[in-house]
């Protein structure tokens, strides 16, 4: 009976084990397909996910993206519906604005642009306030001849693939997610662009001490402003003349600033500091050397620096 | 022939006035950090002026050299040239003779020149100028003699205000502390009857 029984528990045994290795097996080939789908799956969706991106990129986002994140908030944001207006609400969008020009707003010159496009630029990106929505510039039925002009010309063909790719879209009305909100007026834009800045200074200040030396009364023109003033004289005319005059008698001349401090504010500096000349006289053989101290005034009318005041003395 | 090396100066009130104007003008002060205060030179000439009477009477007399009273100021003009002007006094007496008409003459100039900057070399550069002159001449004592010493016949003062056109060539040197050395030569051509002269001489400026 002992036999017996071992037997028996030695062959349930056997079966248990026979049964724990077969459900192991089992699930060991269960994890295996399981991975399999999975990959198949992750291939599958990766294919979908980027065949979907790629029709996406060919349709617009892409074409978007580089420039502007949302077309639409650029055409209610940056873009005003009146003409001659241009908006920059804040120092992103100026930088944005910047980029569309592919210049610093307020640094260099813009570049020069045919008029009529510049102005029916915001007509080509029409808004429609009454239900604050947006419609795609190319969709809309609005846009007049102008704003065909404009698409045709250089300045749009000159934003980068942003408008051309625009045109190809699907008709699409986008919900605004806030009012479309009051544009900066010209006059705004323009203190914006006629904020004097220190790189201003400098280049007008090495214009003026580079046609002072090479004695070029044209280019010292273009840097006095035509209402200048002077301790002793107040005509633009009369000042040329004087520096006509010290040409034309001087075989060289050379003046240079020195610790000059600029007191800027909105389009106007003002420095104060010390200056030295020195010229050869025609007939002398002696270099003269003067010292003293020196006001310049400078007033920015974008893109033009100009030195409205001059004031000096000499050193005893 | 004789030479009057001193003339007696007797500057009239025109000319006292004219002199003290001169003297007294400057240079406004320049709107322009650089340009000169002060560029006009005055400044005094010594040297010989040889002299021509031109007699409307004929019977010229031998030219006579003098050593005139000549006062000199001169500044740049706008275009790089510059003005000259020449205020010039002197006498002179003119022998007579039977074919000569003796006179003693009185000459006041006033020449005023542009010049023009001929640079040579560095230290070399001569200003030639052209202008006109404005004088007036008093011509008194006019006689002739014959060679016995008498006199042979009388003839009226007389005295003319003038206009002729001067040439002149000066170069100058800067000596120090705004004095200049300068040479200088000139010609003048009446357009009347009046006095011919060219002459030479030396002359110092002053930047005042």
């Amino acid at each position: 009976m002992k036999t017996t029984e071992k037997k028996n528990r030695i062959e349930e045994s056997l079966s248990n084990i026979a049964q724990y290795v077969n459900s192991k097996k089992k699930s060991l080939a269960k994890n295996r397909f399981t991975k399999k789908n999975k990959t198949i799956f992750i291939f599958i969706t990766s294919f979908v996910f980027i065949g979907i991106m790629l029709t996406l990129d060919a349709d617009i986002e892409t074409a978007v993206k580089p420039e502007f994140s949302n077309l639409d908030s650029v055409s209610t944001e940056y873009f005003s519906t009146e003409p001659n207006l241009v908006i920059a609400k804040s120092a992103d969008m100026e930088n944005d604005i910047s980029k569309i020009f592919q210049t610093e707003l307020t640094d260099k010159p813009l570049p020069v642009f045919d008029d009529s496009a510049t102005y029916a630029l915001p007509l080509a990106l029409p808004v429609n306030q009454a239900n604050n929505k947006v419609q795609h510039a190319f969709e809309s039925q609005a846009i007049n001849s102008k704003s065909t002009q404009a698409i045709n010309s250089k300045i749009i063909q000159n934003i980068p693939n942003t408008l051309a790719s625009a045109k190809k879209s699907s008709h699409k009305t986008v919900e605004l997610k806030s009012p479309p909100q009051k544009p900066i007026s010209f006059a705004a834009m323009e203190k914006i662009l006629n904020k004097i800045h220190p790189s201003d200074i400098a280049s007008t200040v090495t214009k003026f001490t580079s046609a002072y030396k090479a004695a070029n009364l044209d280019n010292i023109a273009g840097i006095l402003n035509e209402k200048i003033k002077t301790e002793y004289s107040s005509s633009k005319t009369l000042i040329l003349q004087e520096y006509n005059k010290l040409f034309n008698i001087t075989d060289k001349r050379d003046i240079s600033f020195s610790n000059i401090s600029w007191d800027r504010k909105n389009d106007t500096a003002i420095g104060t500091g010390r200056f030295e000349i020195s010229l050869m006289e025609k007939g002398r053989f002696k270099e003269k050397t003067m010292m003293g101290d020196i006001t310049l005034h400078m007033t920015k009318n974008y893109p033009d620096v100009s030195i409205t005041e001059i004031y000096y003395t000499y050193d005893n | 022939m004789t030479t009057k090396l001193f003339p007696r100066m007797k500057l009239y009130p025109f000319y006292s006035a004219l002199l003290a104007f001169f003297l007294l003008m400057h240079s406004a002060q320049a709107a322009i950090p650089g340009l000169p205060d002060k560029t006009i030179r005055y400044g005094l000439s010594m040297g010989a002026l040889h002299m021509a009477v031109d007699n409307p009477e004929g019977l010229n007399p031998d030219p006579q050299s003098v050593i005139p009273v000549n006062f000199i100021m001169t500044d740049w003009l706008p275009n790089g040239k510059r003005y000259w002007l020449d205020l010039l006094f002197t006498e002179a007496a003119y022998a007579a003779s039977a074919n000569q008409m003796g006179q003693n003459v009185r000459y006041t100039s006033l020449r005023t020149l542009l010049q023009k900057d001929l640079k040579l070399t560095n230290t070399i550069r001569p200003w030639i100028g052209m202008g006109l002159e404005f004088s007036y001449t008093t011509y008194g004592t006019r006689y002739t003699k014959a060679s016995d010493g008498f006199l042979l016949e009388k003839f009226d003062d007389r005295s003319e205000f003038n206009m002729g056109i001067v040439f002149n060539l000066t170069t100058d040197w800067e000596l120090k502390n705004n004095w200049f050395l300068g040479m200088k030569l000139e010609q003048l051509f009446n357009l009347e009857n009046n006095i011919n002269a060219r002459g030479a001489a030396a002359y110092l400026l002053y930047v005042l």
